[in-house]
């Protein structure tokens, strides 16, 4: 079930009668409701993956108290490693497994050697990533002696199945999650009102511009060699924002959705394409699995401590893992290594954190400096989307040289249709622009209007997310 | 919650009300198109005797008008270009259910020569052509059917309906492509700058290989839709600038199985391999649509086709 669809049109409020009506005497109630509602959510997308996801749940929540429970040191590392390999394995064969037994076959290649590789015919199980990444950071934080394990399956399996997050996060953490669903939830009128802006924006993000992009960046891409240099940078801006509204329209609708039912989720963006540098870009932009590798990997690899050398090596590492998290696919490993050595200038300076505030902060407009600094990081950043996107490096490098031609300053070839998703992408740039001191774009967005018109501004929203929505897109973030 | 659920309810009554609002865009956008052909269909105005159906091929290469001067038979040109054969069947089975239409003696299909029934990036079901028409009940059932749209949504909100084309309020015009006749065919008369004129001589083989099951059905359909309604079929095979397909033809009679013919031109005909009659690789250009439609309308009056009925 996707977030822009008509089923989750129906699930969503049949879910909330039941949170609120009927199972609102009992937190077990609400649960387990909760934990039904999230199996059966992701069973309609493909049922067979559920027990996979259940498997998961499971293992994490043993492992997690048989090694807090251990008596030694030798048991507690058996049952952590346990989970550890179980958990990486499952990603390794259904994400990897292809990648890795490819690039192998054309490494002998090279050296004259063919061999045959047996490559799996599997589709990847939806939030694979996501909820592994969930159980990785409870085992981890158990063997760390930071929490203590959940004994309650219903309320762990909640944390790792709560349907708004469960197929394309935020990567939740234990400490932040599991006490939200473990302690009594209270309706509350302007956390639900709330909750339902942040759907509409997300919704407006994903199926109006987002969606809109993908048409555009979609043929642009598929067919490169027919565009001219200005048409191709059209395509990569155009997925640029189709991958921002995508992510970002999920992450709204995930909140928004949570805070109907009282929980309150991680942030996962903040603006990123208003960032002065590189440095605060990954500060705000899927900040959720950022935050996972610098507490995960980042700092048990030494972090920032040591020397020179080792910064470089820990930066590349991180930005290269994060690549790879995506899938398994050089650009992706190339978008990674790209974005290292965008960062790399600004820690060798120290100056990767002199953007720590919000850009122009209590102002309508940036100084020059801020405006050159977020157009630089934009340009940066549209570069390294290039690779995102393509299909492989060859493709990545014929499309970067078709942007370096003499057709490079013609006007854009694009249909006539191009320019109404151009003003939406204006239009989502303004109003998070003015909405960027808050949460979400949307938050306090014409709050102090007379209803009648705060009304009619909603209703526009959704008239566009009504006529704009043809059949159901999914979710970029899906595949990873 | 009381006060959540009353302000949703509220909301939820005000912009049904709004939403009603929108039949005024959708009514409208019907007289912004230039291309009326879809909406003879839907107001049950086509009288014609021949109907061409088609691509840009059939759009381009039959000149209809040709054919009832030659034939003294009215014809009419139904062919879309950028259509593939799920679309060539709907227009069929339009004709023929929605209540005005007469039904047609003869359906002449023109089929592209090799793609009919394969995947193919330039040809589809033109929904761009059947958003302006969202105000005829026949073409949202369609949309529904299609899984365009959604069934029960489609017939309580106006605006899931439309899409952003509705709302371009900009009066379309013919282009130097795609103007059309007063009997629906639209030749055109100048070439393709990036034409290269080379005719292609390499033999090609046809291979069944990546046919697509949705169009198999579709021909299949359209061609029990003719032998149920007692209408000739006839599959047209347009010049392309290169030698036919081997075994294209035959590939094209299996799909009728025993129902109605498939007609190729003269390939030794001097001006199905001279440049000057083509607009491009695979279309000819409005001289050549003129003896390609003479040698058409040629054979049918000495075949005598159309009083078989």
């Amino acid at each position: 079930m996707i977030f822009n669809s008509l089923d989750f049109a129906l699930f969503l409020p049949i879910v909330f009668v039941l949170y609120w009506f009927v199972t609102n005497k009992s937190l077990t109630l609400q649960n387990i409701l909760l934990l039904v509602s999230s199996y059966f959510f992701y069973a309609f997308w493909d049922p067979r993956f559920l027990l996979l996801l259940m498997f998961s749940t499971f293992l994490d929540y043993f492992t997690g108290i048989r090694m807090h429970d251990a008596n030694g040191h030798k048991w507690r590392k058996f049952w952590f490693w346990l989970s550890i390999s179980v958990n990486v394995g499952f990603l390794a064969v259904f994400k990897y497994y292809n990648f890795f037994a490819e690039s192998f076959a054309g490494l002998l290649e090279n050296f004259g050697l063919h061999v045959e590789v047996w490559t799996l015919q599997i589709i990847l199980p939806v939030g694979i990533s996501f909820y592994t990444f969930h159980g990785l950071s409870y085992v981890i934080d158990i063997y760390k002696e930071r929490i203590k394990p959940e004994r309650n399956f219903v309320d762990y399996a909640v944390f790792v199945s709560f349907f708004p997050l469960l197929v394309a996060g935020p990567i939740e953490r234990a400490t932040h999650l599991l006490p939200q669903i473990q302690k009594k939830r209270v309706f509350d009128y302007s956390q639900a009102v709330d909750g339902l802006r942040q759907i509409l924006w997300g919704l407006f993000k994903k199926v109006v511009v987002a969606d809109g992009c993908a048409e555009y960046a979609n043929m642009i891409f598929n067919g490169a060699d027919d565009y001219s240099g200005s048409t191709l940078v059209m395509g990569a801006i155009f997925f640029t924002f189709q991958i921002y509204c995508d992510f970002s329209g999920y992450s709204d609708i995930a909140l928004g959705t949570a805070r109907l039912f009282g929980i309150e989720l991680l942030r996962n963006f903040s603006y990123p394409y208003f960032s002065r540098d590189i440095a605060e870009f990954w500060r705000r932009w899927h900040i959720s699995l950022s935050s996972w590798f610098r507490d995960y990997l980042y700092i048990p690899l030494g972090g920032s401590k040591g020397g020179t050398w080792m910064k470089i090596r820990n930066t590349f590492i991180i930005f290269v893992v994060s690549g790879f998290w995506h899938g398994a696919n050089w650009t992706f490993i190339v978008w990674g290594a790209l974005n290292a050595l965008y960062f790399m200038p600004l820690m060798l300076t120290n100056s990767n954190r002199s953007n720590l505030e919000i850009v122009a902060q209590g102002k309508y407009f940036p100084t020059v400096r801020e405006l050159l600094g977020m157009v630089i990081t934009f340009i940066m950043a549209v570069f390294g989307w290039i690779f995102f996107r393509a299909q492989d490096m060859t493709h990545a490098i014929k499309y970067i040289q078709g942007i370096f031609t003499d057709a490079l300053f013609k006007k854009p070839d694009l249909p006539e249709l191009a320019d109404l998703t151009i003003f939406f992408i204006f239009f989502m740039l303004i109003i998070e622009w003015i909405g960027r001191e808050n949460k979400y774009g949307l938050e306090q967005f014409g709050k102090r209007w007379y209803n009648p018109i705060r009304w009619l501004f909603y209703s526009f929203l959704i008239v566009c997310i009504i006529v704009l929505s043809g059949k159901e897109q999914e979710f970029i973030y899906f595949q990873f | 919650m009381k006060k959540f659920l009353i302000r949703l309810l509220i909301f939820g009554a005000f912009f049904f009300a709004l939403d009603k609002l929108f039949i005024f865009v959708r009514n409208a956008s019907p007289d912004l198109e230039v291309d009326r052909r879809l909406e003879m269909i839907m107001k049950g105005e086509v009288k014609s005797d021949i109907v061409v159906l088609g691509s840009s091929r059939g759009a381009r290469s039959v000149i209809a008008e040709q054919l009832t001067d030659t034939l003294k038979t009215s014809a009419y040109n139904l062919a879309f270009p950028g259509s593939d054969i799920t679309f060539h069947e709907y227009v069929l089975e339009s004709i023929l259910t929605i209540k005005g239409n007469k039904k047609p003696k003869l359906v002449v299909l023109v089929v592209d020569d090799s793609d009919e029934l394969k995947p193919s990036k330039s040809l589809k079901f033109r929904l761009d052509r059947m958003y302006p028409l969202v105000k005829y009940k026949a073409i949202r059932d369609k949309m529904v059917e299609r899984k365009e749209k959604k069934p029960i949504v489609n017939e309580l909100l106006v605006l899931h309906q439309l899409n952003k084309s509705n709302f371009l309020f900009k009066q379309r015009k013919f282009t130097k492509n795609d103007s059309i006749m007063p009997c629906g065919s639209m030749p055109i008369s100048h070439q393709k700058k990036t034409f290269d004129k080379k005719f292609g001589t390499e033999p090609y083989n046809y291979s069944r290989e990546d046919e697509l099951i949705q169009k198999i059905k579709a021909m299949r359909s359209l061609v029990k839709m003719c032998k149920d309604n007692n209408i000739q079929l006839i599959i047209a095979i347009p010049p392309n600038f290169r030698k036919t397909t081997i075994g294209f033809k035959e590939r094209m009679e299996d799909m009728l199985n025993g129902y109605g013919l498939v007609w190729t031109y003269d390939e030794t005909k001097p001006e199905y391999s001279n440049p000057d009659y083509f607009f491009d690789n695979a279309h000819l250009q409005k001289i050549g649509s003129i003896v390609y439609t003479g040698e058409f309308a040629h054979y049918l009056k000495a075949s005598k086709i159309l009083n078989k009925n």
